[in-house]
């Protein structure tokens, strides 16, 4: 596996924390950056974010042995947004409203960001790639219909070309509803371990978490059945594995509103950054990261990557 | 306990054929209109009561079992027969209509497959009751095949929601002794019901859910290729959780299983619950057949071993039946798809590469091809796996069984650019169809042709060869 490969990017979008007093605008330039490995982490002191650490302040394990840190603000590098849109049958009733809301979202980045937005109904579509967010959005094609292939969709969210320059940030909004995947959780469980992105779910319960809204999509006609439990623990375990959550979508069911308040605590998170010494390289790495000083925060990171 | 499944069926109005009393009941008059070459008469009486519920189906199943005989003896012995299978051939039209009901919402008529099937057992009995198996009886068997496992997986899947309901494992009704409990079933649904069914037609329901379709058609047609290939194909239904390590054939290929199996659920299995990755909690906080997809190996041995005899029966069967002839291109097609879940990559790259010089129908093509991929991978072979999927997808373009299988490759591979510039062609190509599918039918002629998923087109597909038997059925009683 190449060096590049090895670059592990955990995502967070722009941010202002208060470790390193970098410009949203401005790219810091990483020593090593092609072997380095970065890890978004989110902490938490009861479900408040903490922005006043240090880099001292963090520790990191890969594998079990400690490895020496650069701690960067999130806002430190600019952000690649995948938006993933539930799509189906569910959906019929908000697709304007849904318009209107990516068009907002658009706007609360920055001129350097980018976005794409993929859809999933039966089946899994890219409305428009990776481009400024500044650009005029193309949204036509947004329309709703079928059932859902909700882990389809978050297999084709993950991929992205490895820029160590950009973090790449994955927002799904979701009923929880999935019956037409043709992949199932565990190799999407697999995808995330993999992928560079930092995966957030927003559960939408306006369209009913798995019912309809007066539309008949709920049957499961391919794939793994729907876990006794939903599967909302299934997607909250996935996201876990990039180091996101899964979040209640905002009840009045805009996507905006349920965006900006993820967005606002992933600003607030900080960027880990390390070269793996001491350990193997290929493989699958365990990542621990904690706040010694700090027992009581809650911490958010990735839970390990694959080495090359 | 595969796929369960909530099906939703449209709601509609309307109704013909009423008795003065407006319950739908099917009448000598019914029987007669069809015999005068009224065809329509059945699927008229379904379709034009969409609002009928599993429980009104099931006493005009009842009412079928009490006019059905006296008016196929009414003519006298040497008219019978025919009128036996004019009788029952409506009845087959009747299972039909009901299977391809639109869909809607969850339904606590979760029993209506049965209904189905209990027109089935009762048009199969009374062609039984010929102790000389006419050429129109095999006809009605196709047929019979086709309805019954022509959903597919709807088919199994409403089943499965009723055999849920029960609390019942299930397999497919075709193959009968996988209902442990037919008569439970039975008794569940006739209790549910009127509770008027006469004890015989609960008799010939639980015997036939009891010993299969396939087991009658096979001891009146021992001989006939399609019923061998149907029950080696019902086998395969029945176990197709089963393989070497007891998951889904999607996941028994490629590097995952390796690097999953030998890296990642290996340290899963030893990490500290609280501090473990994420993953652990994947394969602990369902409780249910995740667990077993994630928790490699789990099926009991001994039933794992039955269920890869069936396999190897069904293997030996398809390969059997791979000679020139109709069947030859499936038969090679699931013959190399058992091989896969035998770990025999080798083997089964020799029947897609068999099943690629055959095929004529494209859809074959993709098959082989993309099979041929989750072969590749199964050998290491990532450029060769990479190009079978490409290849299929020039076939399909918009083939999501290739489409997704090359991306997690690619992923798994570290070409993460390789797979965000497919991604970039496969997901935002404006031919994609995109379908508001709100009935069965359509979902899975949307799933089979679009999506390309393999085995269920194939499912498709190799029906088709079924239906074929209602036009000659229809011909034969003329």
């Amino acid at each position: 596996m190449t060096a590049t490969r090895r670059l592990i990017l955990a995502c967070a979008c722009a941010a202002t924390v208060s470790v390193t007093p970098t410009s949203a605008q401005q790219v810091p330039v990483f020593s090593s950056r092609a072997t380095a490995v970065l890890v978004n982490v989110l902490v938490h002191e009861r479900n408040a974010p903490v922005t006043t650490l240090a880099s001292t302040d963090f520790a990191l394990t890969d594998n079990g042995v400690p490895q020496t840190l650069e701690v960067e603000p999130a806002d430190a590098l600019p952000c690649d947004l995948t938006l993933v849109l539930d799509m189906s049958g569910s959906t019929l009733t908000v697709v304007q409203g849904y318009k209107d809301d990516v068009r907002s979202i658009a706007k609360m980045l920055r001129p350097a960001d980018r976005v794409r937005l993929l859809t999933f109904d039966t089946q899994v579509r890219e409305v428009f790639p990776f481009e400024s967010a500044a650009a005029g959005l193309q949204l036509d094609q947004l329309r709703a219909g079928g059932t859902s292939a909700l882990l389809d969709g978050l297999l084709f969210a993950l991929p992205r070309t490895p820029n160590p320059d950009r973090q790449h940030l994955v927002v799904m909004f979701t009923d929880g509803a999935n019956n037409s995947s043709l992949v199932n959780a565990k190799t999407v469980a697999d995808a995330a371990a993999r992928s560079d992105g930092l995966l957030e779910i927003a559960v939408t319960s306006k369209v009913g978490a798995g019912q309809s809204s007066g539309i008949p999509i709920i049957y499961s006609v391919v794939g793994e059945p729907q876990p006794a439990g939903g599967w909302v623990p299934i997607l909250r375990s996935i996201a876990a594995t990039t180091g996101g959550e899964v979040r209640d979508a905002d009840k009045s069911g805009s996507l905006k509103k349920t965006f900006e308040t993820l967005f606002a605590d992933i600003r607030r998170s900080y960027v880990l950054r390390f070269i793996p010494t001491g350990v193997a390289g290929p493989g699958w790495h365990d990542l621990v990261v904690t706040v010694p000083g700090h027992p009581t925060y809650k911490v958010q990171a990735r839970r390990g990557y694959f080495g090359g | 306990m595969k796929s369960a499944v909530l099906l939703a069926f449209v709601l509609g109005a309307g109704v013909l054929f009423a008795a003065p009393d407006d319950k739908p009941q099917v009448t000598a008059d019914t029987l007669d209109a069809y015999a005068k070459q009224e065809l329509d008469v059945s699927a008229n009486f379904i379709e034009s009561r969409p609002l009928l519920t599993a429980d009104q189906l099931d006493e005009v199943a009842a009412e079928l079992e009490r006019v059905g005989p006296g008016w196929s003896d009414h003519h006298g012995a040497l008219a019978a027969p025919k009128r036996r299978l004019i009788a029952a051939t409506f009845a087959l039209e009747m299972a039909r209509s009901i299977v391809m009901r639109p869909l809607r919402p969850p339904d606590p008529q979760a029993h209506m497959p049965l209904v189905s099937q209990r027109f089935l057992a009762w048009g199969c009995a009374r062609l039984r009751d010929d102790p000389h198996p006419q050429e129109a009886e095999r006809l009605w068997d196709f047929a019979a095949i086709g309805i019954a496992g022509a959903p597919g997986r709807g088919g199994g899947q409403r089943t499965a929601a009723f055999a849920d309901s029960l609390g019942l494992d299930w397999d497919v009704y075709l193959l009968g002794e996988s209902w442990p409990q037919p008569q439970h079933a039975v008794t569940a649904m006739t209790n549910g019901a009127s509770g008027r069914s006469a004890r015989d037609s609960k008799s010939e329901l639980a015997q036939e859910l009891a010993e299969g379709h396939l087991a009658h058609a096979l001891t009146r047609f021992p001989d006939v290729p399609e019923f061998q290939f149907a029950r080696a194909r019902a086998i395969m239904e029945a176990n197709r959780d089963a393989g070497i390590v007891g998951v889904p054939i999607e996941e028994q290929t490629g590097p995952l299983d390796r690097i999953i199996t030998d890296e990642y659920l290996a340290r899963l299995s030893s990490a500290d619950a609280a501090a473990g990755p994420a993953e652990r909690r994947v394969v602990s906080s369902t409780g249910t057949d995740h667990d077993r997809e994630f928790a490699i190996g789990t099926q009991p041995p001994a039933d794992e071993v039955l269920r890869l005899g069936e396999l190897r029966h069904a293997r030996a069967t398809f390969e059997q039946l791979a000679v020139p002839g109709p069947l030859e291109a499936y038969a090679h097609l699931y013959a190399g798809i058992i091989a896969l879940k035998f770990a025999d990559a080798s083997g089964a790259l020799q029947h897609f590469d068999t099943l690629e010089r055959l095929a004529r129908d494209p859809g074959l093509h993709y098959d082989a091809r993309a099979l041929s991929g989750v072969a590749h991978e199964r050998q290491q072979e990532w450029d060769q796996a990479i190009t079978s999927y490409r290849s299929a997808l020039a076939v399909m373009p918009h083939g999501r069984f290739a489409g997704t299988r090359l991306t997690i490759l690619l992923l798994r591979l570290g070409r993460s650019a390789d797979a965000e510039t497919f991604e970039d062609a496969f997901l935002s190509d404006p031919a994609l169809v995109n379908t508001t599918t709100d009935t069965y039918t359509q979902v899975v002629r949307y799933q089979a042709t679009v999506n390309a998923d393999p085995l269920l087109a194939l499912e498709t597909r190799v029906n088709s060869l079924f239906s074929d038997a209602f036009d000659q059925l229809k011909k034969a009683i003329q």
